[in-house]
């Protein structure tokens, strides 16, 4: 019976302390590490792709036409849910409150430089020749500028 | 065996408590008489760990497994007390007596029931927390599909709403108020003994069109309500540190039903009801949509050729009507349970089936479930609980867009009423005036999905006594939900049409599994009496999902079943697969005094994957004090009082994200780049991680007053709570230039106080005729106290709402953020205060910063989702054979944005629908009101959607259920043991000043901000039904 014990305790102990760390590891079977993206020049290829993405298209880009435009006498909006924050363009009265410029015209900009900014810190580690590291490399500065 | 562990016993006994064993000797100077019995209950069961001591002395001891005791006595007049749980304590005179039978009787009053606490049990009158504990009785009868309904109203501290009319859909329970801002609010679920992964299988967003619902099926519905036996809450954090990181928003434990010793029982339960629609929205009919839209026209002189006039034929059309019906409820439930004196079984089968009031809209489930417990007492308990259920849902469009991608309760709402509905050639009718909004009718019979859900969750469990008082227990358990969703978007309708028909079919699984062992003690030492649990779980959390979708197929009419007939260039498909660990240690003693001071401490540490190396444990330890003043000497004599027990506790508990691996980087799949006319899938990281996220922290006091006075005829209780939440977890937003939304952090503190109350009174008792009564109420308080750096936080709303909410220190959380509406600017007004191009007929916001201008700088809080109190009542009169049950519920102070005034205050397109009370009464030059503007477009203000106008006081109080039984009256001896007929009435009646479909909505599943979303409309529901017992 006193045998019973001691494996009792001692099957505890070794539960609660010599694994507890390894009975936490958790691998996010479908996002890829950084180890997996940022040293392979497909990995970082797709990384630059997605900068290219966010300036290519960008989501709701009326709104980009809309916002600039209708502050001219190129384009009237009348009616509709959009005209709520159109108006305030109309009459130059905007706030902070009209989130079309953050969501709809900046953000994605924002999305572009961010990429654009991972590709250019990691290019020098990546396993690849020179000259097209310094063509990613460029073509990310360009991404970076334009956006 | 039994020789090894008497020995151990006594050497148990001696190495552990020594001390007390050493005063017992004393006796043995003294003259020795040996007295020897047996102890056992009224029924004839033997009842082992009796206390046995001798009265003025400390001598005591224990009887043994075959309930037989040996104790000395000084003399032969000496007496005797027994003591025992659950069972009246009995003083018993030796008279010269060496050999007693002593027989205990169960305690009835409700005092000694067994209440249900983490990792064990506890007589109610030796509870140190606050715990509310609900009987299957005290549940509200009626076709409920789950538990939360039946709870509803019934427990001070619970806030419960359905968040909409649909069939099953989710629930929202609130233990004492919100704890986190982002983090989860909802309580951990435990059934018996197994905490249950409680999140869909298959998240509620859906696909292009209008297949979304926002509002999830609540995955409780796979446990049918009539096998729970009884609900525990614990709420204060004595009570729910044992469940450390998850105990924060309380915790519910639910106990199903077990079978009883004797013969086989059979019940039988039916149920067959209707419902109706309870309340919708007022829109205009098509003659006054003429009048109205052409009145504006003429006032304000508007352009025609842009604001079209209403002409033609008028048709009438009730668009909401068509959608809506009067639907079928029925339920079935039989059980067949019994037992030998070791061994008993409950096994239970159910069918549920709700059509919904909305076309295209239901749920229908299958249940089974299985109870075995086979124990000898003292030795072991070995147990085995299995519950299995298979739910089909029918869901319909119930997304929060706008236009083509709202719901067809939001199209039937704006859409013109002077259309027909159908065509000549019966084709729907399509106003070219309402593009992009399709035909209402199109949208519901064309757009919709189904759900199959099979769930299975079960535990078993093997106890084993080393001796009477000391056991281990181990227990290993899961729980599985296996679903799908199809999604079907018809040609028929005009996102379906443009896409050639779209198909989608998701698949989501989601496994929790458990595997914990506990020792448990429980000894009572003469006046000293301990109770203490010590132990250890894993448990890990799969889920995983797998999304197919087609469109263009050459013949629609196989819908979501032949994706393969779709155009393969198009396909798409996509799938995710995560998981996440938790593991931990508890630990907890009860100790009592005298029967009199009653001490528990408890801790329990967590170790989540959710968090980083650094960051992965937590510590929540608790401690209670419990007095039973009414055990006192000084209080023995005062007989109107017969309990009174002050509780006091304090303890920490957490909280943590919803969310796996917030902390570390990773990159997914982003958008796809176009190179030479190709497409080009592309990698983005993921997140903004959080490396230094870390537990949100709730620590929570508690003060507490259990209280029962003339014969227990009014029982009841009072706590006060405190809880305040460090390290709240917040999506905080973060600056534009990191390219990131938002990110999980712990920021700032939150405050919850309020008080809740419960009184239960008998207030006649007579042979035939009984009145009994029960109140509760719950006032809270939540105060946010500081987010770290930051001044505030501004929320988004739903669909075109925009900015809605505010967080900031000093305001409750779930504040409205918007202006205020003073009136409406009148012919003669000084109009150089208002904006410039401000028209009479206009809304008059108030100008906060005297500006003349209205902008952001002109917002205020305008309230908060929270009420000040909420309270139910329910009485229940019985005559002979004949009662009735009526039960009240209601909620004061909560504020709700109701989006139907925005859409007709801030109209998406003039020619849409729009409430007929703010149209038929607008201001006109003739009827210069204050209360509605002209409505006629160009108010250069603006859409200020969030107002005092749009945000509306939701309290209420609703007459929940009505209830008429009658006990068929059976002579003895024959084969029906018992038989009831029933009829049931279920929300019959709302009284409110909310002019939305209901006051206790929440259409778009934030638990947080209610926001009444076009909600599916709740029902009233009349049942009626028969309980049979064989």
């Amino acid at each position: 019976m006193k045998k019973i014990y001691k494996y009792i305790g001692l099957l505890a102990i070794t539960v609660s302390f010599s694994s507890c760390e390894k009975l936490l590891d958790v691998t996010p079977n479908s996002e890829f590490a950084p180890g997996n993206v940022l040293t392979s020049e497909k990995g970082i290829k797709s990384l630059l792709f997605s900068a290219y993405a966010h300036q290519q298209t960008q989501q709701n880009s009326r709104f980009v036409i809309n916002n600039s435009e209708v502050c001219t006498d190129m384009a009237l909006n009348s009616a509709g849910a959009e005209n709520g924050q159109l108006i305030h363009l109309m009459n130059f009265t905007w706030d902070p409150g009209v989130l079309t410029f953050q969501a709809d015209v900046w953000a994605p900009n924002y999305r572009c430089i961010r990429d654009a900014n991972e590709v250019i810190e990691n290019i020098d580690q990546l396993n690849a020749s020179e000259a097209t590291k310094k063509l990613l490399k460029a073509e990310a500065r360009v991404l970076r500028a334009q956006a | 065996m039994n020789q090894i562990k008497k020995r151990l016993s006594i050497s148990n006994l001696k190495y552990l408590w020594v001390a007390l064993l050493l005063s017992a000797f004393g006796q043995l100077y003294a003259q020795q008489i040996k007295v020897k019995g047996t102890v056992s209950g009224s029924d004839g069961e033997v009842l082992t760990g009796v206390s046995v001591s001798v009265k003025g002395t400390t001598a005591g001891t224990m009887t043994d497994v075959n309930g037989r005791f040996s104790i000395n006595v000084s003399s032969s007049n000496a007496v005797l007390i027994f003591k025992y749980l659950g069972y009246s304590d009995k003083e018993e005179h030796v008279n010269g007596r060496e050999n007693i039978a002593v027989v205990l009787e169960p305690e009835n009053t409700a005092l000694n029931e067994i209440v249900v606490i983490g990792y064990g049990t506890v007589r109610k009158s030796d509870l140190t927390g606050a715990v509310a504990s609900i009987k299957a009785d005290d549940l509200t009868q009626g076709t409920n599909i789950n538990m939360q309904q039946a709870l509803q109203g019934r427990v001070p501290g619970v806030q419960i709403y359905q968040k909409s009319g649909e069939p099953g859909a989710a629930m929202s329970l609130q233990v004492r108020g919100i704890t986190s801002i982002t983090g989860n609010n909802a309580p951990l679920y435990v059934i018996d003994g197994m905490p249950v992964n409680d999140a869909a299988a298959i998240g509620a967003a859906g696909v292009g069109g209008a297949t979304n619902n926002p509002n999830n099926r609540n995955p409780l519905n796979s446990l049918n309500p009539s096998d729970i036996a009884s609900i525990e809450i614990l709420k204060d954090a004595s009570s729910t540190a044992i469940y450390g990181a998850r105990g924060a928003n309380g915790v519910v434990l639910i106990t199903t039903k077990r079978g009883k010793e004797g013969k086989l029982t059979v019940n039988y339960n039916v149920t067959f009801g209707e419902q109706q629609v309870a309340n919708t929205q007022r829109f205009m009919t098509g003659d006054e949509y003429a009048l109205a839209l052409n009145g504006i026209i003429a006032e304000g002189n508007l352009n025609t050729g842009i604001y079209q006039p209403v002409t033609g034929t008028n048709y009438n059309t009730d668009w909401q009507k068509l959608l809506l019906k009067n639907a079928a409820i029925q339920s079935h439930d039989v059980s067949l349970s019994g037992g030998a004196s070791n061994t008993k079984y409950y096994i239970s089968a159910g069918y549920f089936d709700q059509d919904g009031v909305m076309l295209n809209s239901g749920t229908t489930r299958y249940n089974a479930s299985i109870n075995l417990e086979t124990s000898v007492p003292s030795k072991y308990n070995i147990g085995f609980s299995l519950s299995t259920a298979y739910i089909r849902d029918r869901y319909n469009a119930k997304v929060t867009g706008i236009n083509d991608n709202a719901s067809a309760l939001y199209m039937a709402q704006n859409y013109d009423p002077t259309s027909p509905a159908y065509d000549s050639d019966m084709s729907f009718y399509r106003s070219p005036l309402m593009a992009p909004m399709d035909n209402p009718l199109a949208v519901i019979n064309g757009q919709y999905s189904i759900g199959d859900t099979y769930r299975t969750f079960g535990n078993m469990y093997a106890e084993y006594f080393f001796i009477p008082s000391l056991s281990a227990k181990v227990r290993i358990g899961a729980d599985l939900n296996n679903s799908k969703r199809s999604f079907w978007i018809d040609p028929s309708t005009l996102t379906g049409a443009s896409y050639g028909g779209y198909a989608d079919v998701r698949d989501g699984k989601r496994g929790s599994y458990l595997i914990e062992g506990t020792l448990n003690y429980n000894k009572t030492f003469g006046i000293h009496s301990i109770n203490a649990v010590a132990g250890s779980t894993y448990e890990r959390f799969t889920s995983s999902t797998l999304i197919a979708n087609a469109r263009s197929f050459a013949l629609p009419d196989l819908t979501y079943y032949a994706l393969a007939s779709g155009d393969a260039t198009l396909n798409g498909v996509g799938n995710g697969a995560q998981e996440y660990i938790m593991f931990s240690h508890l630990g907890r003693i009860n100790y009592s005094l005298m029967n009199k001071y009653l001490f528990t401490a408890s801790i329990r540490v967590d170790a989540s994957s959710r968090f980083g190396p650094e960051n992965r444990f937590g510590y929540f330890p608790s401690v209670a004090v419990a007095w039973k003043i009414k055990q006192e000497d000084f209080f023995k004599n005062i007989s109107v009082i017969d309990d009174l027990k002050l509780r006091a506790s304090y303890g920490a508990i957490g909280n943590q994200p919803n969310i796996n691996y917030l902390y570390f980087s990773t990159y997914s799949g982003g958008r796809d780049a176009v190179f030479n006319g190709q497409r080009v899938s592309t990698l983005a990281p993921t997140r903004s991680p959080n490396p230094a996220l870390q537990w949100e922290s709730a620590q929570q006091a508690d003060i507490g007053l259990d209280f029962g006075i003339w014969r227990s005829r009014i029982t009841g209780s009072i706590d006060y709570y405190n809880r305040r939440t460090y390290n709240l977890l917040y999506s905080v937003p973060q600056p534009l230039s990191t390219g990131f939304a938002a990110r999980t952090e712990n920021v700032g503190s939150m405050r919850n106080t309020g008080i809740e109350m419960a009184l239960n009174g008998v207030l006649l008792d007579g042979e035939d005729f009984k009145w009994d009564a029960g109140f509760n109420i719950t006032t809270l308080k939540n105060k946010v106290l500081s987010l770290g750096s930051v001044d505030e936080f501004i929320g988004d709303g739903p669909g075109n709402i925009g900015q809605y909410s505010i967080l900031r220190p000093g305001e409750s959380i779930g504040s409205f953020y918007g202006y205020i509406v003073d009136g409406v600017w009148q012919v003669g007004d000084d109009f150089s205060k208002a904006q410039a191009g401000v028209r009479p007929g206009d809304l008059k916001y108030r100008d906060l910063d005297n500006n003349n201008l209205i902008n952001t700088n002109d917002r205020v809080v305008l309230g908060s989702s929270l009420p000040d109190f909420y309270y139910g009542f329910n009485t229940s009169v019985s005559y002979k054979n004949l009662s009735l049950a009526v039960f009240i519920e209601g909620s004061y102070g909560a504020k709700m944005l109701n989006s139907s005034l925005v859409d007709s205050y801030y109209p998406v397109d003039f020619r849409r629908n729009k409430l007929a009370d703010l149209y038929l009464n607008r201001w006109t030059s003739t009827n210069p009101t204050n209360e509605y503007p002209s409505f006629i477009p160009g108010d250069p203000q603006g859409s200020r959607n969030v107002t005092n106008k749009t945000v509306e006081d939701a309290s209420y109080l609703r007459l929940q259920s009505v209830r008429l039984a009658y006990k068929l009256p059976l002579s003895k001896n024959k084969f029906i043991n018992n038989a009831s007929v029933f009829i049931n009435g279920q929300n019959l009646h709302t009284f409110t000043k909310y002019s939305g479909v209901d006051p206790a909505v929440n259409a778009i599943g934030d638990n947080v901000l209610r926001v009444d979303y076009n909600s599916y409309p709740l029902t009233r529901t009349f049942t009626a039904g028969v309980n049979i017992q064989f």
